[in-house]
C-alpha cells in the first residue's frame, strides 16, 4: 500500500516507494528525510474540451472546483492531515477512475491523471446528465444544490488516493440488485464507472412534507460510492 | 427493521416493507425502494404536537422512511448507539435522538424543575414501548452509568443524554457567594438521579 494510516486522521507515505505525491497545499504535517515541496499545476489543465488554458482555469475557479496543490519529491516519509478530518485511502493499484470533489481530495500519487469533468457525467459517456443542454442544466442544478459546483475532479490510472470526510466514510457497492441513493451533502466520491443523477422527490403534493430528504443522488453503474457520516460540506 | 451500528457514526436500518422514524435530514444514503415523508414532531400527533413543540422548546422533527431496502443514517459525524427498549420508558434529550423503530411512541413530558437556568428546559422527551432507539453522542460513545438506591448519581445537565428505569430526578444547585462575584466553579447546576436504572451521558458538554 502506498499510503498507510497512522490513525483515523493522518496518513503517511514513503516517497521512495510511491514516487512524487500531489497533495492539497498546507496538508503536510511533518516529514523526515530530504523532501522538496513545490507548487503543482492546476489539476486537469485543458481537461474540458473546447475550453483550453486560461478560460478553463477561470471557469474552474468560478465553479469552486479548484484547490491549490503542491507536489512532494525526494527521499523521505511525509505525513499528511487536514483540519482534523477523517481520511480514507482508496487503492487504485488495479487501475480505475475516481471522481471526487477537489475539496475532499487530500493527496494522490503522481501516476494518476487528474482532469475536471462535468459532475453528472459518467466517465464512459460524457454529458451523462441527459446529454446536451439538459445535461448541463442538470449539472448546474446539482452544483447549486450541493454547493459543489458543476464540475468534479476525475482521477484515472494506477495508484492511490486519499479522501477527506467529516465523520468517517462508509463504502457502498453500486451495481447490486438494489439501486443506491445518496444525500448530495454526504456524497464524497465514486470509484469506477458510476453515474450520478440528481433526483427530486418533491412535487406540489408533498411540498414541505418530504422529511428533509427531497433531493437525492441516484448512483447507477458498477463501482463503489464513498459516503460520509455527516451532511457537513467541506 | 432492525437498527444496526454500521460504523461508529452510521446507523444501518433494514426495511422489509416496514417503516422507521428518524431525525429529519439524517439520511446519508439508501439502497432499494425507500420513500421519505415528514412524520411530525416528537410530541405526539397532529396540530397539538406542533403547538406543544413551540411551547416547550423540545424541538424534534422526525421523518418516516418506509419501503424495502437499507437506509444509512448519520448526523454531523456524531457517534451513534443503539438501545433496546422492552416495554420501558426512556427519558431522552430530544436533540440526541436519531432514529426509532417498532412500536415506540414519543411524547413530551414535564420533567420537574431542573436545568432551567442552564438552558436545558423543564421538559423532556420520553420514548415508550418496545423496540430500538438510536441515540447520538458528541465527543465519543455513550457512557452508561448505573444508579441504585444506595448510590444516587449526579450528572452535568449539559452532558446528560438519556435515562432508563425507575428514576426520579432532582436539581442540585451549588450557588454561593463565590458564584455571585464571578468565582464560581462552572458547575453550579447539576442533575441528581435517585432510584434504580441506567443514566447515559456523552463525553462532551452541549
Amino acid at each position: 500500500m502506498t499510503f498507510t494510516k497512522v490513525n483515523n486522521k493522518v496518513v503517511r507515505v514513503d516517497l521512495n516507494q510511491s514516487g512524487p505525491i500531489i497533495a492539497r497545499r498546507g496538508a503536510m504535517l511533518f516529514y523526515t528525510g530530504t523532501v522538496h515541496f513545490s507548487p503543482h499545476q492546476v489539476p486537469g489543465a485543458g481537461g474540458i474540451p473546447g475550453m483550453g488554458g486560461i478560460t478553463a482555469m477561470a471557469g474552474r475557479i468560478m465553479q469552486g472546483e479548484h484547490e491549490a496543490t503542491m507536489i512532494a519529491q525526494g527521499n523521505g516519509v511525509v505525513h499528511y492531515g487536514f483540519r482534523g478530518l477523517e481520511t480514507h485511502i482508496v487503492d487504485m493499484s488495479a487501475g480505475g477512475e475516481l471522481r471526487v470533489e477537489a475539496s475532499r481530495l487530500l493527496a494522490h500519487t503522481s501516476g494518476l491523471q487528474s482532469a475536471v469533468v462535468q459532475a453528472s457525467a459518467a466517465p464512459a459517456a460524457a454529458g451523462g446528465g441527459g446529454g446536451g443542454l439538459l445535461g448541463a442544466l442538470r449539472g448546474a442544478a446539482t452544483g447549486m444544490v450541493t454547493g459543489t459546483g458543476m464540475f468534479t475532479t476525475q482521477l484515472s490510472g494506477y495508484g492511490a488516493a486519499v479522501l477527506l470526510a467529516h465523520g468517517g466514510i462508509i463504502e457502498l457497492q453500486v451495481g447490486g440488485p438494489a439501486p443506491v441513493f445518496v444525500d448530495p451533502q454526504s456524497f464524497v466520491a465514486a470509484l469506477g464507472p458510476v453515474r450520478t443523477d440528481l433526483k427530486s422527490t418533491m412535487s406540489w403534493r408533498n411540498a414541505g412534507r418530504t422529511g428533509g430528504e427531497s433531493l437525492q443522488l441516484e448512483c447507477t453503474g458498477q463501482g463503489i460510492v464513498y459516503v460520509q457520516a455527516s451532511e457537513e460540506k467541506l | 427493521m432492525r437498527l444496526l451500528e454500521k460504523s461508529k457514526r452510521v446507523i444501518e436500518a433494514q426495511l422489509g416493507n416496514t417503516s422507521i422514524r428518524a431525525l429529519s435530514g439524517s439520511m446519508v444514503a439508501y439502497e432499494g425502494q425507500v420513500s421519505f415523508k415528514s412524520a411530525g414532531f416528537g410530541g405526539g400527533e397532529g396540530v397539538l404536537a406542533g403547538l406543544r413543540q413551540r411551547a416547550t422548546g423540545e424541538g424534534l422533527s422526525l421523518m418516516e422512511a418506509s419501503g424495502t431496502g437499507v437506509v444509512y443514517l448519520a448526523h454531523r459525524g456524531r457517534n451513534v448507539t443503539v438501545l433496546d427498549l422492552n416495554n420501558e420508558t426512556l427519558q431522552v434529550e430530544s436533540e440526541q435522538l436519531l432514529a426509532l423503530n417498532g412500536n415506540l411512541s414519543t411524547n413530551v413530558a414535564f420533567a420537574g424543575v431542573r436545568g432551567g437556568m442552564s438552558g436545558q428546559g423543564l421538559f423532556t422527551t420520553t420514548v415508550t414501548g418496545t423496540g430500538q432507539v438510536a441515540l447520538l453522542s458528541s465527543g465519543g460513545p455513550l457512557i452508561h452509568l448505573e444508579v441504585s438506591p444506595q448510590y444516587p448519581l449526579v450528572v452535568d445537565p449539559d452532558a446528560f443524554v438519556c435515562a432508563k428505569g425507575q428514576l426520579t430526578q432532582s436539581f442540585v444547585t451549588d450557588v454561593s457567594w463565590r458564584s455571585a462575584i464571578g468565582q464560581g466553579s462552572g458547575e453550579a447546576f447539576s442533575l441528581k438521579w435517585d432510584g434504580m436504572g441506567v443514566v447515559s451521558i456523552q463525553p462532551a458538554e452541549r
